[in-house]
Formats: C-alpha cells, sequence, structure tokens
C-alpha cells in the first residue's frame, strides 16, 4: 500500500500532512514544520515527480508529491497504471491537500516561489499551515483509517 | 513493450494516432466521417475521466497501446507515473509516451470545448472530425516515426 500527499508544490500541505501521517510532528510547532524534510524543498521543474517520506507502522509507504491543480487527472493515471500493471487499484492513495491552503497560505507561497522571498513567505504561509493545523491532522487520520 | 499516445482528454487526438496504430483507420487515404465516429473512445472521453489510461489494443508485434489524457500539464503527469513505477520497482525504459496535442489544429479544438466540455455533441463533434481529416496525413507520419522508434529500440 502507498499514500502519496500532495499539494500544489508539494512542499508545503503534503510535507505537514506526511508527517502528521508518520508521526514527525503531532502538534502545531513552527521550528519543527520549518525543519521537516522537503519542507519547502521541491524543485518546481521536478513537479509529478514523488518522493519517499517514510513507513508508517502499518507497513504503508508514504510519498509527497507536487501536482498543481491537477490532482484528480494524476490520481486517475496513478491508478490506472497500478491496474495496468496489475497492483491493484487499491494499492495506491492520492490524498490531495489542495482544499486545505488558504489566502495566507496562497500568499506566503506566492511572496517564496514567485518573489523569492523565503523568510517573509514563511511567516505567511506558517500562518496559514497553524489555521488550516486541526482540518489538515483530521484529513490525514482519515486517510490512514480509509486506506488499508 | 507500451505506447501511450497523450492529448489533452483522450477523446479526440490521442483517439486517432492509436487507431492509426492498430490499423482501424487507413495510411493510405483521409478517412471519412463515419470511420471516425465509430473508433472507441472517439469524442466520447468526459472530463471526469481524464487521467485514466485506456487500453486500446495490441499492434502487430503485441506491443500494448493506450491513449490518456493529461490536460495541459503533461510533463507533470508524466514525471508522476514514471517516478510512481520507479518507487514500484518497474523498469520504465519500455514506456514510450508520445504527444499527440501538437497535432490539434484550432477548429478540433473548438470542436472538442464544444463537445465535451460544452455537450453540444452535434456541433463540436463534426468540427473535430474536420480538423482532424485536414491534418491525417500527419498523424500517418508520426505513427509511422513511432513504430520505427519502437522497432530500433526492441533490436537494441
Amino acid at each position: 500500500m502507498r499514500i502519496i500527499y500532495s499539494c500544489y508544490w508539494g512542499s508545503y500541505l503534503a510535507v505537514v500532512a506526511a508527517s502528521l501521517h508518520l508521526g514527525l510532528i503531532e502538534e502545531f510547532d513552527r521550528r519543527s514544520i520549518l525543519q521537516l524534510p522537503y519542507f519547502g524543498k521541491l524543485p518546481e521543474d521536478e513537479l509529478g515527480r514523488i518522493y519517499y517520506m517514510g513507513t508508517d507502522d502499518m507497513g504503508r509507504r508514504v510519498y509527497i508529491m507536487g501536482s498543481r491543480k491537477a490532482g484528480g487527472v494524476v490520481e486517475r493515471a496513478l491508478k490506472g497504471i497500478a491496474r495496468i500493471y496489475d497492483m491493484g487499484e487499491n494499492s495506491v492513495a492520492f490524498a490531495d491537500l489542495l482544499p486545505y491552503g488558504n489566502a495566507f497560505y496562497s500568499i506566503g507561497c506566492f511572496i517564496i516561489r514567485r518573489l523569492n522571498l523565503k523568510t517573509a513567505g514563511n511567516a505567511f504561509l506558517i500562518l496559514g499551515l497553524k489555521k488550516s493545523f486541526e482540518k489538515i491532522k483530521r484529513f490525514v487520520e482519515e486517510v490512514k483509517e480509509k486506506s488499508v | 513493450m507500451k505506447i501511450f499516445y497523450c492529448c489533452y482528454g483522450s477523446a479526440h487526438s490521442s483517439v486517432v494516432a492509436a487507431a492509426i496504430h492498430l490499423g482501424w483507420l487507413p495510411s493510405d487515404r483521409l478517412p471519412d466521417t463515419e470511420e471516425f465516429k465509430r473508433l472507441p473512445h472517439y469524442d466520447k472521453t468526459n472530463s471526469f475521466e481524464i487521467g485514466y489510461p485506456f487500453f486500446m489494443g495490441r499492434d502487430e508485434r503485441g506491443i500494448e497501446v493506450y491513449i490518456i489524457g493529461m490536460t495541459s500539464q503533461r510533463k507533470l503527469v508524466k514525471r508522476a507515473i514514471v517516478s510512481f513505477l520507479e518507487h514500484s520497482g518497474v523498469n520504465t525504459d519500455n514506456l514510450f509516451f508520445i504527444d499527440t496535442l501538437p497535432l490539434v489544429n484550432f477548429k478540433t479544438k473548438v470542436g472538442g470545448i464544444l463537445s465535451r466540455r460544452l455537450g453540444l455533441v452535434f456541433l463540436g463533434r463534426p468540427l473535430t472530425i474536420k480538423g482532424i481529416q485536414e491534418r491525417y496525413f500527419e498523424f500517418v507520419k508520426l505513427v509511422e516515426i513511432v513504430k520505427k522508434r519502437v522497432e530500433i529500440s526492441t533490436k537494441a
């Protein structure tokens, strides 16, 4: 079983969700979020590539990916591919975090990615993550329960 | 070995390329409107199906031919598929992704929007076919190139 957490850039919401899943973080903490593996690090010209984050206590492999707004297309493509290669469509779960962004989060991403101002952007981004944190946590719990 | 003909919505250009590849459409003459309409998946894929790879058939060499829609994110979706397979321990050297969207002209695009997005099939479908007929022999040429490339790679 593979679980892919995805968001627009793959670097922020997806990393936080995957880290919650793997128990790398439990509560909101600015410092530990900024130090998560891959946080803010997935290159734009590699969007779509999946990155391995770890294996959870049930043996499920957890990945992250940036899929812009094409999460639905990517999900169907991967499920179809899994079927073609006889892995079974249910061997992969795709969890798109795109709806869990908010205005602060989007402004933060814009400042980091388009204006290249990492510190200023992170301030907004973290504020956005803080506001959505409980929702993200609940979503990750749902994913963990559903994907067996 | 697998070939994926990719376009925006797996409804028009990828279907035609795959059909030429499999010999369902002729390479030496221009097919008429009815021949296009009869093709499986032609102008039929719904928006909510885009991304799903559809199996079209096996060619004379036993190669599996698929169509897949990738919207405007073709590089991203291809990267997703290839990296997913690599992480699953599958060799991806024998996968071919052929982009057919560059062969889509204005008529086919407008027809596709009318038929697929607005549901005006009676207006859109004939227009998509007209557009493809205008560039039909470029599709034939593309498939010939693909077959040659495949032949070279199987020998190597």
